[in-house]
């Protein structure tokens, strides 16, 4: 329990654009505890989603190291990658991104398919499902739930597999204010109860200010007074 | 991942995917359909093209001579000759069959006297009635006789019926009655009637023929020819490859069929996994390998192609048996239809197959999106390399579908020219309408609006505008080629109508029968006639030279009606003595007018002088009114040197609305005649080209479905990609009709340039064909080809408007947002 959740040392990241190189993420470093909840803001283009795809494992980084739980993301093959995006860390998005076959308890069973806890998917989701307060709304489609609805499934998704760590991106920006706090009150209930690692991409104060700490994201590099 | 979360997904991801989805099922469909149609008929013609001679005549070898001969004669020389087997054969050479009481004979293919314990040497002989019986009993008794299938079913000659055939004028008719009904002979050729050499006894035919097996024909050929016989010598195998050919070239044109839908298919997975990519990207995030998603969409692919091609292949054997049943029509033969379930597992197979391999294109490329896309808005554009990948992707697919190709036909080379000449010609046709947008797009143009934006889309997409363009040229040259055919079947079909006014019955009687035949003219409100009494004579020139020998001389007993002859020279000449030549006979034994003939016939000698040389006016070997004579001298002449039964040809003139009622009449007093109005041959040409004219109509029909297909195909999907960029100029403040119409002119201007270009090349191919070939006219003309080029227009409109109307008229954001 010594290491760090997250550790970063001097992340960069560039993208090809024509002839030129754009550098959106220009030498980062911070750690997190385990346990921790961590909010990033900064303003729009400063580079937030980009990090946030790097720690989840969604993207590589051009420069720098990355270790999650102990593993180092910039050395892992796309396997490796896809293995610890289903056993280590939990992905909420600001679009939901649930498919749309498939129904509540099925979206959430989805990542147990192809881990080694297949035999339990039905348990396990339906577990997680209540603790997101969603045992009314198992088989229904995401098409006949609320947005807050939806989000909520994609957290009981994101939690289901039992990860080291949930990101997530602007996981209040499509709802309305109400339902916003609402889905801020899960998380708060969610780190208090299972103790998990929780970072979270805003540029919303109100969502912000319910992190332990606040890391401040400007042009690609952190604000140092953050 | 459990089989049953992968086959629950893929079947709910087919049925979210509707109008998509169906019309992927659709291209399969379409392409089995027409694999196993082709390849079904295909099999049925060459299960009669594959007859071996040998079966087809009944033996290794057939013996028959110039003069009369004995049978024990005959069968004696064989055995001395080293015969295994011997089937001999009494054919009476007849060629029309008449039920009694009814009116008119009909046309036959041949009637045959066996020895049923004997017959057939090689092959069998089928019985569909009555069940359980044998050729041997069924033929026991004198006078019965089996007849094929499709006589009983066309004449409807039932068990126990009895019927005359009739060949020669000279011979006298065949009664028989109907035992059995054959399913299928040795040749499988139809239209035949089989009686016991009993029965050909008892009504005086001879044996003609004999068929033998022999396993050195070759030798016995020598011996018995040494011994004055004929003898034809029969291959064990059909030589000619003309039908393995053909069936190659229907199942190559049902794979191309095939390969058509699977385009279709590649196209339409594209479009239908494009529009997951989130859905995609999201199963990486949960942790998804590469593997589990291949496994997710290649059930989706299979299942889209067992529904696919179960429903091809149902479609596909009801249109063989379609077809079948028109070439029936066309051909004397008893084609058998039968359904091999190892063929239509093979075409499901094939099918889905085939769904699979050009699905995967879109499933490599669709579960290729990286999975940072979902923390962006846009969906990312594929980059170059994979484009090059795509294109490796597509070529290893293709030799993998030519290999199945290769074991549908059996054949290497077969299978791989087949795709290799569908590949190469779309490629060639790719890069010819990919030069020509080149240059429609940037070739300097008044600066009108629309157009502008239109060569604007073609020079940023013009793969996408390349693949519309070609669909819609190889879609107007099917059509175009469907609706020429069309066109030309039903022009030569009405110019098959016949004529029915003057000549248009005519009887074969003997002269015994000119009492009832008088009194048969009378009941048929004497219409106007013409009697021709027929002797087998020698006929000589005043020199010694032989002119006719065993052929019909023609005694004319001229009536109440003209002849149809043209005299191209004439004398005066005292009438019992004037004789008239045909101009051919008359040129080539260099006769003229005022020449003397001699005639020896079956009694008596004479001499008469040429008074006439004379062509026949008009008319075809159809014509019923103009028969081929070589000599005509009057009636007294043949009546002198005849015997006392002659056989008799009755020209009659019936009023062409009474017509098949004069020959019914005709046809009931004159029981032993035969009577063949021209309404009944028209009847028979007719339905030969009815059933010609919709074996066109079938295949026309395919190949209008297909162009459609295609078509809509390619401009509905490539409209659907785009349903963004019409939400974003709406966006952008133009109005729903603004849209619409750059849409809608977009497509008109590729669809004339696809139609355009489509019509040209149909022009030029008619043309070419119509130069090389003298007979061939076929007709196309600018009306046809402006049709054409419109017919391209509003498909290529109606499927884009179709696709573009929701996203045109809905709120701009709803389509941003659908992405
Ligand atoms: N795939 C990409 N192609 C081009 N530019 C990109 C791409 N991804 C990110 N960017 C650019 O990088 C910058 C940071 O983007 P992002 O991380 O999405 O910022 P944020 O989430 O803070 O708004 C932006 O300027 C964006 O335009
Ligand atoms: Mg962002």
């Amino acid at each position: 329990m010594s290491s760090p959740a997250v550790a970063i040392e001097n992340l960069t990241r560039s993208l090809p654009l024509g002839s030129q190189t754009i550098e959106i993420l220009r030498g980062i470093s911070f750690s997190i505890p385990r346990g921790e909840w961590v909010a990033i803001t900064g303003p729009s283009g400063s580079g937030k989603s980009t990090l946030l795809g790097v720690l989840a494992g969604l993207d590589q980084p051009t420069g720098g190291s990355v270790v999650v739980d102990g593993l180092d993301i910039a050395s892992m093959s796309e396997r490796e990658l896809a293995r610890l995006r289903n056993e280590k860390i939990g992905v909420v998005f600001q679009s939901f991104n649930l498919i749309p076959t498939l129904t509540a308890q099925e979206n959430v069973e989805a990542p147990l398919y192809v881990g080694p806890r297949r035999r339990q998917a039905s348990e396990l989701a339906k577990a997680v499902l209540s603790r997101v307060g969603l045992d009314s709304r198992r088989n229904h489609r995401p098409h006949q739930l609320s947005g807050g609805e939806q989000q909520r499934v994609a957290i009981a998704r994101a939690l289901v597999t039992e990860p080291a760590m949930l990101v997530a991106d602007e996981p209040t920006g499509n709802l309305d204010s109400k339902t916003s706090a609402t889905i801020l009150d899960l998380f708060e209930q969610l780190h208090r109860e299972l103790g998990i690692t929780l970072v979270v991409v805003t540029h919303d104060p109100r969502v912000a200010e319910r992190a332990q700490r606040v890391l401040n994201l400007v042009d690609g590099r952190l604000d140092p007074a953050s | 991942m459990s089989v049953k979360f992968c086959a629950g997904y893929a079947w709910r991801s087919l049925r979210r995917g509707g109008q998509r989805s169906a019309i992927a099922v659709a291209c399969v469909a379409f392409g089995v359909m027409s694999l196993v149609s082709l390849q079904q008929l295909g099999f049925i013609i060459e299960r009669v093209g594959l007859v071996p001679p040998r079966v087809a005549a009944g033996g290794d070898l057939m013996l028959s001579r110039a003069t009369p001969f004995a049978l024990n004669e005959a069968l004696d020389a064989l055995t001395a000759a080293g015969a295994e087997a011997v089937s001999p054969l009494a054919s009476a050479g007849a060629r029309w069959l008449k039920r009694p009481g009814s009116g008119q004979a009909s046309l036959l293919n041949r009637a045959l006297g066996i020895d049923p314990e004997r017959f057939p040497l090689y092959g069998t002989m089928e019985l569909r009635e009555p069940p359980g019986a044998s050729l041997v009993d069924l033929l026991a008794d004198d006078g019965t006789a089996v007849v094929t299938r499709d006589l009983a079913d066309l004449y409807g000659l039932a068990l126990g019926e009895s019927f005359s055939v009739f060949g020669s004028p000279h011979s006298a008719p065949v009664h028989l009655r109907v035992t059995g009904v054959l399913n299928q002979t040795p040749a499988q050729l139809g239209l035949t009637v089989f009686y016991s050499l009993v029965t050909a006894d008892a009504q005086g035919l001879r044996v003609t023929q004999v068929a033998a097996r022999h396993s050195m024909p070759e030798s016995a050929k020598t011996e018995l020819e040494a011994a004055g016989w004929d003898v034809e010598v029969l291959a064990a195998r059909s030589d000619s490859q003309v039908d393995q050919i053909l069936r190659y070239l229907l199942t190559g044109t049902g794979l191309l069929g095939l390969l058509l839908g699977a385009v279709g298919v590649a196209n339409t997975m594209q479009v239908l996994l494009a529009r997951r990519r989130r859905e995609i990207a999201t199963l990486k995030t949960l942790g998804y390998q590469q593997e589990h998603l291949l496994a997710l969409f290649a059930t989706e692919a299979v299942m889209l192609g067992v529904l696919g091609s179960a429903l091809g292949v149902a479609l596909g054997l009801t249109l063989a048996y379609g077809l079948m049943n028109l070439i029936a029509q066309t051909m004397p033969f008893l084609l058998s239809y039968e359904i091999r379930p190892v063929a239509a597992a093979g075409g499901v197979l094939v099918g889905t197959l085939t769904t699979l391999i050009f699905g995967m294109v879109a499933i490599v490329r669709a579960s290729d999106v990286r999975p940072s896309m979902l923390l962006r808005d846009l969906p990312p554009a594929l980059t170059k390399h994979r484009r090059a990948q795509t294109i490796g992707l597509y070529a290893a697919l293709l030799v993998v579908f030519a290999l199945l190709s290769s074991v549908v036909l059996g054949s290497w080379l077969w299978g791989f020219g087949v795709v290799a000449a569908g590949i190469v010609g779309l490629i060639a046709l790719g890069a010819m309408f990919a030069a020509l947008l080149w240059i429609i797009a940037r070739v300097p143009m008044p600066s009108l609006p629309l157009l502008g934006m239109a060569r604007r889309n073609l020079r940023y997409q013009p793969l996408r505008a390349t693949f519309a363009v070609v669909a819609l040229f190889v879609g107007v040259v099917a059509i175009g080629f469907a609706m020429i055919a069309l066109f030309n079947a039903e022009s030569g079909r009405r110019e098959r109508t016949m004529d029915l006014s003057g000549v248009n019955i005519r009887v074969f009687a003997q002269s015994g029968d000119e009492p009832a035949l008088s009194r048969a003219l009378v009941a048929a409100g004497n219409p106007a006639a013409f009697r021709d009494y027929l002797l087998e004579a020698q006929v000589t020139t005043a020199e010694g030279r032989e002119l006719v020998r065993y052929s019909d001389v023609v005694g004319r007993r001229p009536e109440r009606i003209r002849w149809n002859l043209v005299l191209t020279d004439s004398l005066s000449v005292p009438p019992e003595r004037a004789a008239y030549v045909d101009a051919q006979r008359a040129q080539r034994a260099d006769l003229s007018v005022g020449d003397s003939l001699r005639i020896c016939g079956g009694i008596d000698t004479t001499t008469v002088t040429i008074a006439g040389i004379f062509r026949v006016d008009g008319g075809s070997g159809l014509d019923i009114a103009a028969p081929p004579r070589a000599l005509i001298v009057p009636w007294q002449v043949v009546t002198q040197l005849a015997g006392p039964n002659i056989p008799m040809e009755v020209s009659v003139a019936a009023p062409a609305d009474r017509l098949s009622e004069v020959a019914g009449t005709l046809g009931k007093h004159l029981p032993d005649a035969v009577v063949i109005g021209k309404d009944a041959i028209a009847n028979a040409v007719n339905r030969f080209f009815v059933g010609f004219f919709w074996f066109v109509v079938a295949v026309a029909a395919l190949a209008l479905v297909a162009g459609a297909i295609l078509i809509a195909n390619a401009v509905g999907l490539s409209m659907l990609e785009r349903r963004r960029e019409l939400g974003i100029l709406k966006a952008v403040g133009y109005t729903s009709s603004q849209v619409l119409g750059t849409v809608v002119f977009e497509n008109a201007l590729l669809g004339l340039i696809g139609g355009g270009v489509g019509v040209c090349v149909l022009a030029v191919s008619v043309a070419v064909t119509n130069a090389r070939f003298s007979s061939a006219n076929v007709a196309f003309d600018a009306y046809q080809g402006l049709l054409l080029v419109a017919v391209a227009v509003v498909c290529a409109i109606a499927s884009a408007a179709l696709v573009a109307w929701h996203p045109t008229h809905a709120l701009p954001l709803a389509v941003l947002r659908a992405e």
